[in-house]
């Protein structure tokens, strides 16, 4: 019974080749994109799953008023304190956040780059990262331990036992150094994992290390993030409410009772270790970071995808169906049972899944690259890792076939089994529904894709009121003179302010007083010199700039000591005076951090993501806290030549320049609009293939149309119709199609794109004529696709199409 | 009207080259009622189809009322046989999914007439074919003789010169035969040219004149005494 089934439908592919070529390929290319969604998607929902205990381990998380941004560093004794005092607290375990590059060598001289993190031996317990070799138990008696990852394992110690080696450890920037003992190898961190690192060493070496200011104030510093253990909170909110309370009471009796800590100023919450990933947007040390708007939309997209292919795949079995109806009756009348018939559809189907799925692994090594590029993250798919993935997409797909064959049996049963003749209208019905839910997407797609490019292109282009291209921030540490030297000597660079960058991704707000009033207006506050504003192009609207020969005493970026004499100039936006409600801003006293006055007004700027409206900003060089960054503005195209110039500058002074980026600052709008760009190049490339699809879906139908027409079209040509009357009469229909489903597409698109639009505080028009232009190219393309089969009957010679019926 | 000069119609398939007409000559005129006979394959669709301008011949020249037309193009084919020619087939070929109104009312859409001109066109022909209480009704709740007629009306619809029938009793019964004989004869008086493709004796009868066509060649040409008509 199989086999035969087997050979009929290989007889079949052969027979309608050029059909199930179409049919399958447009399935197959849903499939391979589909899976490639599929696997990044279980891959993202994947992170920090292998944790045990992950829905009882909460990570605590400050909440900052004036910041745009949230942190996870805090005191070193709160977790201490908690599980003393807090019975739910059942455990905690600390971790330093910030992992700087060190210079990690052996004895033997072999040295890597590390990034060591400091943690209680508690996290190996609470967390589930495994030991290879070595014991927690030694790691946790072992003050100066550390424990190494396989990677640093291999590169230092190759095949040798390294537990009880000694490691020398050293900062690339200064000279201290210390040595520590291996005391086990921690097996890789999988890539699945928001907690990253490759060597960790005993918290105690951090109690030492940090010195004597630890030991006497260690609730001044938040050092680092905490994890808890507690698998009984009943409320949450309660919960950390008396955490809260507690933590200030404990805080308060360690303080120097002059500077208690406030409550409002610990404003914390307490973050679930399975939301780390996705929940974290804000949190200012993590790097690594989901996004679960992402993850909605590439699966909305893939599935609609699938759909469509799907929708497509019944299609062109519907039309088939018009010779399959034959067959079947005359194998009814030949005696073949319901269930015979119904399993045939199925065998059929869920072999053509199978093919499917076979060409979309088969597809894989070529198109990974290229899948991986687009969904803008780096995933290598292993057999012997991967293999739940694989064997769950399987099944899915074996489903998706089986559901088809369902489908289509149900939507042949009529024509099959009952005895009247003229029962296609049901099909036929089904088919439209089918072209119209195509043609929606196709459209809806089109729609988001042009105002998605549309509002790139916008806040690329936008006027933001400064010019930061060509632009370096340098952080001189102590070459400030030298390195501005170095760089004025060279003819590409324009010029060199001092300052922090202007631009920021994250931001705080601290309350400026208007000494009149005594009123507070809430600012981003600046360091910017003389040159400042004009290194920038930001236009200085009245006023003057500043004036750094009335400096207060301090040492401005060259080092020198500079001398003041008077009030800090400021200069304020547009904004501030707004807010402030001031009618003549120049010479308006201030306090910012110290007496300051206005001295000029500059345009506003958006010198944050657009995402966020313009705020306050105050520009002063001369407050109690000051930088030795400075800012370098060259000519187009220089930027790795500058960038050489400084490392120059470090190499003559034998400073290691290994980690140039981290005294450099260079802003990227393609790093800025990360999410935008990746979500426009994946609509982008969705679009095609949702257009091959349709394409290929519309050629099918419309083949089907004329074939089952043909008969029809040459009557009506003997009764006069002309080439032109026939393409109308066949092409009106689907003009009908695209026209309703355009109109149901605007109103949903529109809806889907405004709240899009929502993320923006700048935001571009929504304007009619992308939508109609979108409605204009679905007609074409549509057009264009059945077109060529209606063309080619139209042209038929009608004494033909008579003959052959 | 229709005029033909050493005619020939010649299909090629990838192997086989068939000559369906071999220099057919064969002269109609106006008002005349022609009948084409043969065995099965000897060319007469072939040839109908030619004067009826759904065909080129492959050589030879084709004047219809008085114009070159043998090596018009579709289009100009098309334009030609509006409202000109209507045609009747063995197998009525009507549409399926249009009513008979629906049926009858195409040549006149495509000659662009107005629809209440259209509405009052249909109507009155349908009375004349004697089914004008069944406009409503598809094809396939029709008898064969009722088609035959719905496709006769559509034929002379828009009050052609020329009808073409092929076969118009084949798949008919004799007395429904005859019905459709005595409409095309009824067409012919009123002046109406008809060229007939038949089988059948009886029905070449109703002629003025029967064309013998044998491969693709016409063998003899009987001419009925104008007396007896
Ligand atoms: N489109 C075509 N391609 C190839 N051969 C054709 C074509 N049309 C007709 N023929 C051949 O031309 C010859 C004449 O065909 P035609 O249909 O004119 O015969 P006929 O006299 O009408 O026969 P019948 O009485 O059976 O209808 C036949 O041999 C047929 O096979
Ligand atoms: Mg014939």
């Amino acid at each position: 019974m199989l086999f035969k089934i087997l050979r009929q439908y290989l007889r079949r592919i052969m027979r309608n080749y050029k059909i199930y070529a179409v049919s399958i390929l447009g399935m197959s290319v849903a499939i391979i994109a589909s899976f490639h969604i599929y696997h990044f998607v279980y891959k993202e929902l994947s992170v920090d799953k292998f944790h045990e205990k992950r829905k009882d381990i909460y990570r605590l998380v400050n909440n900052s008023s004036n910041t745009n941004t949230q942190s996870v560093t805090t005191f070193l004794p709160v977790g201490p304190t908690l599980k003393r005092k807090i019975p739910e607290v059942k455990n905690y375990s600390r971790i330093t956040t910030y992992a700087e590059p060190h210079k990690l060598k052996n004895e033997a001289g072999i040295e890597l780059k590390a990034s060591p993190r400091f943690t209680d031996p508690s996290f190996f317990e609470l967390l589930n990262f495994d030991l290879k070799e070595g014991s927690l138990s030694k790691f946790a008696d072992t003050p100066n331990g550390i424990l190494i990852s396989e990677k640093l394992t291999n590169g230092l110690f190759g095949s040798q036992n390294p537990i009880g080696k000694q490691l020398i450890i050293s900062k690339y920037r200064g000279e201290s150094k210390w040595s520590l003992e291996v005391v086990g190898v921690l097996k890789n961190i999988p890539e699945e994992s928001t907690i990253q690192g490759d060597c960790f060493i005993n918290n105690e070496s951090l109690e030492i290390l940090a010195g004597k200011g630890y030991e006497i104030r260690p609730w001044n510093y938040g050092v680092v993030e905490l994890f808890i253990h507690a698998p009984d909170i009943r409320d949450l909110k309660e919960f950390t409410e008396k955490v809260k309370n507690l933590t200030v009471d404990e805080a308060n009796l360690m303080r120097n009772p002059k500077y208690p800590m406030k409550i409002e100023h610990f404003d914390i919450e307490f973050q679930r270790l399975d939301k780390m990933y996705f929940h974290s947007t804000n949190i200012r040390e993590q790097k690594n970071k989901g996004s679960l708007q992402f993850v909605k939309i590439i699966s909305i997209v893939g599935l609609l995808a699938l759909l469509l292919a799907i929708s497509n795949y019944i299609v062109m079995n519907l039309g088939l169906s018009l010779t399959r109806v034959k067959e079947f009756k005359i194998k009814r009348y030949l005696g073949t049972s319901k269930k015979q018939v119904f399993l045939q559809f199925i065998i059929e189907s869920v072999l053509n899944a199978m093919v499917c799925f076979a060409l979309a692994l088969i597809t894989y090594p070529l198109l990974s690259k290229a899948i991986a590029h687009l969904i803008g993250v780096e995933y290598h798919l292993k057999l012997e890792k991967d293999y739940i993935l694989i064997l769950s997409f399987l099944l899915i797909i074996l489903f998706i076939g089986f559901t088809i064959g369902v489908f289509q049996y149900f939507l042949s049963y009529h024509s099959v089994f009952s005895i009247n003749k003229t029962q296609t209208s049901n099909s036929w019905m089904t088919k439209r529904v089918l072209i119209n839910f195509q043609l929606f997407l196709f459209i809806g797609l089109i729609i988001s894709m042009l105002f998605i490019r549309k509002q790139v292109n916008y806040i690329e282009t936008k006027d933001i009121g400064f010019n930061f291209k060509n632009v370096l921030g340098v952080i001189p540490d102590k070459y400030g003179e030298e390195l501005k030297n170095e760089l004025l000597s060279k003819s590409y660079v324009e010029k060199i302010a001092g300052g922090q960058t202007i631009f920021k991704t994250e931001y705080r707000l601290d309350d400026v007083t208007i000494q009149s009033t005594q009123e507070k207006v809430k600012s981003m506050i600046v360091l910017g010199d003389a040159d400042y504003l004009e290194l920038y192009d930001i236009e200085l609207l009245y006023g003057k700039t500043l004036n750094t020969s009335k400096l207060q005493t301090f040492y401005n970026w060259t080092g020198n000591l500079v001398q003041r004499n008077g009030t800090v100039e400021v200069l304020v936006n547009e904004e501030f005076v707004k807010r402030a409600n001031l009618k003549n801003p120049i010479g308006t006293p201030l306090y910012v951090n110290s007496n300051s006055v206005i001295v000029g007004v500059f345009k506003n700027i958006n010198n944050t993501p657009l995402y966020e409206s313009i705020q306050p900003i105050v520009i002063g060089y001369d407050f109690s806290f000051f930088t030795s960054m400075f800012q370098v503005r060259f000519k187009e195209g220089y930027k790795s030549q500058v960038m050489d110039d400084i490392a120059s500058v470090f190499n003559r002074n034998n400073a290691s320049f290994d980690y140039i980026k981290d005294f450099i600052e260079y802003i990227d709008y393609e790093d800025i609009y990360k999410k935008e760009l990746q979500l426009k190049r994946l609509l982008e490339a969705f679009t095609v293939i949702v257009l091959f699809i349709s394409i290929l879906g519309l050629v099918a139908i419309s083949l089907f149309i004329t074939n089952s027409k043909t008969k029809e079209i040459g009557i009506r040509k003997v009764n006069g119709a002309t080439i032109n009357e026939i393409m109308f009469m066949l092409n009106k229909d689907f003009i009908k199609w695209v026209v309703g489903s355009f109109i149901l597409a605007c109103p949903i698109t529109y809806y889907v794109l405004k709240n899009w639009l929502e993320n923006f505080a700048y935001k571009t028009a929504l304007s009619w004529w992308v939508f109609a232009l979108a409605g204009a190219f679905t007609l074409i393309i549509t057009l264009l696709a059945v077109s060529w089969q209606t063309y080619r009957a139209a042209k038929q010679n009608p004494v033909k199409s008579l003959r052959d019926e | 009207m229709i005029k033909t000069e050493n005619l020939s119609k010649i299909f090629r398939t990838e192997e086989v080259e068939t000559k369906a007409l071999n220099n057919v000559n064969l002269h109609v005129k106006e008002g005349e009622f022609v009948a084409i006979m043969g065995p099965s394959g000897c060319g007469k669709s072939t040839l109908l189809n030619i004067i009826g301008l759904l065909d080129n011949p492959s050589e030879g020249a084709y004047m219809f009322n008085g114009k070159e037309v043998g090596k018009y193009k579709e289009g100009s084919r098309t334009q030609e046989r509006k409202g000109n020619i209507g045609f009747v087939f063995q197998s009525f070929n009507l549409i399926d999914e249009l009513t008979v109104f629906e049926n009858v009312e195409l040549p006149l859409i495509y000659l662009k007439i107005k629809a209440s001109e259209r509405k009052r066109l249909v109507n009155e022909v349908l009375e004349r074919m004697n089914i004008g209480h069944r406009t409503k009704h598809f094809p396939q709740q029709l008898s064969g003789g009722q088609q035959q007629r719905v496709a006769i009306a559509r034929a002379v619809v828009a009050n052609p010169k020329l009808i073409l029938a092929d076969e118009p009793t084949g798949n008919l019964d004799s007395k429904n035969g005859m019905e459709v004989m005595d409409l095309l004869t009824e067409l012919n008086r009123q002046g109406t040219t008809i060229v007939m493709v038949t089988h059948s004796d009886r029905d070449a009868n109703y002629a003025h004149r029967i064309v013998n066509l044998f491969d693709g060649k016409i063998v003899t040409e009987s001419r009925k005494d104008p007396a007896l008509v």
